[in-house]
């Protein structure tokens, strides 16, 4: 029987992804530890998202856009709350908002009008590509000019 | 009009009549015994239920080596579904490296699923010594691991059908907040099925 018990616990047993690569700037500043992948905590993940979402704008390696921000908004329209989500889709999930976060602080000034929320998502699911975009495509895709 | 014109008059002497009836239950007694006693020989392979039913009858040195094989082949084929559709998935997230994509749901139902079947092979191996023989347990237990894979794969097959009427997956349930929905439906039937399988294993054996 103990024996038994030993055989279903090694054949059910899981793969454990702990070991990842996470941007250096994002793993000072929100003190994520290879350890912090094993459990689920959504704020966690969420904000590491936040946070590597504004890295890639900075650098301008972004990618998969519409695919992440219907990650975001599968979490904003879930009815089954966080029994629907993995931690990859949380931490895409931030990524878009780090994304529409990093527009309205850097964009939204004299010159362009930015969009925030649920309009700047559906924007971003239609328009955006899976191709990398640079900062001012996606600029353009959520910003207008002001007329004078 | 003379009774024997009919051709039978058994029915005019009661004496007769009781006799005749009492016959007809005697053989119809053997009858019942004789099948009973086929019954209780028969080789189960997926019907805990009259495992069950019949469990004072000692399965044959055969049949509980038939056992012994399918259940192996039977729990193979449970650990192969298992690694193919509920193992943990890893994606690529850009500037976060591999992260696990099962969902906090996926990752309750398995632990759901193998606590059912723990739970069924605990009690079964803690049945009464006298009352419970070890070939009992071995047919029992055999029946129940290949029951659960003949449903599990039948529903499978019922998905693949439905996947080839519908011509693929509707985009609606291939991402999004209706495939977490569809995902929470399939496992409900897939843990009664497991439920279902094992179920017979708390019985208690009296005699």
């Amino acid at each position: 029987m103990r024996y038994l018990l030993l055989l279903l616990a090694l054949c059910f047993s899981q793969y454990s992804y702990a070991n990842n690569v996470i941007l250096e700037h994002c793993e000072k500043e929100e003190n994520f530890k290879k350890s912090s992948f094993l459990l689920f905590n959504k704020g966690n993940f969420l904000s590491l998202g936040a946070c590597v979402g504004a890295q890639l704008m900075e650098r301008g390696e972004l990618k998969k856009v519409s695919l992440v921000c219907a990650e975001k908004m599968e979490e904003l329209d879930s009815p089954l709350g966080i029994l629907g989500l993995s931690k990859a889709e949380t931490i895409q999930a931030g990524v878009c908002a780090g994304v529409i976060n990093y527009i309205n602080k850097n964009y939204n000034n004299k010159v362009y009008q930015c969009k925030k929320g649920k309009v700047a998502i559906k924007a971003l699911i239609t328009k955006a590509g899976d191709l990398t975009m640079s900062r001012n495509a996606i600029r353009d895709l959520l910003c207008e000019k002001k007329r004078r | 009009m003379d009774a024997n014109a009919w051709g039978d008059n058994r029915n005019d002497d009661p004496s007769d009549r009781k006799f005749q009836y009492k016959a007809n239950s005697a053989t119809a007694i053997l009858d019942e015994m004789d099948f009973i006693d086929r019954q209780s020989k028969k080789l189960r392979l997926f019907d805990p239920q009259n495992v069950y039913c019949f469990k004072n009858a000692k399965p044959s040195l055969f049949q509980s080596f038939v056992h012994f094989v399918t259940m192996l082949v039977s729990f193979t084929c449970l650990v192969y579904l298992w690694r193919h559709f509920h193992l943990a998935k890893a994606i690529e997230v850009v500037g976060a490296g591999t992260v696990s994509s099962s969902t906090v749901m996926n990752d309750l139902f398995k632990f759901a699923f193998i606590l059912v079947i723990f739970y069924a092979i605990v009690v079964l191996s803690k049945l009464v010594e006298h009352m419970a023989t070890d070939r009992y347990r071995l047919a029992m237990l055999a029946n129940s691991f290949n029951r659960t894979a003949l449903d599990l794969f039948t529903l499978l097959i019922l998905l693949w059908i439905c996947k080839k009427l519908f011509g693929g997956v509707p985009a609606v349930f291939a991402n999004g907040v209706y495939a977490d929905i569809g995902d929470l439906f399939i496992y409900a039937v897939e843990i009664v099925i497991i439920y279902r399988g094992f179920r017979f294993c708390h019985k208690e054996v009296a005699q």
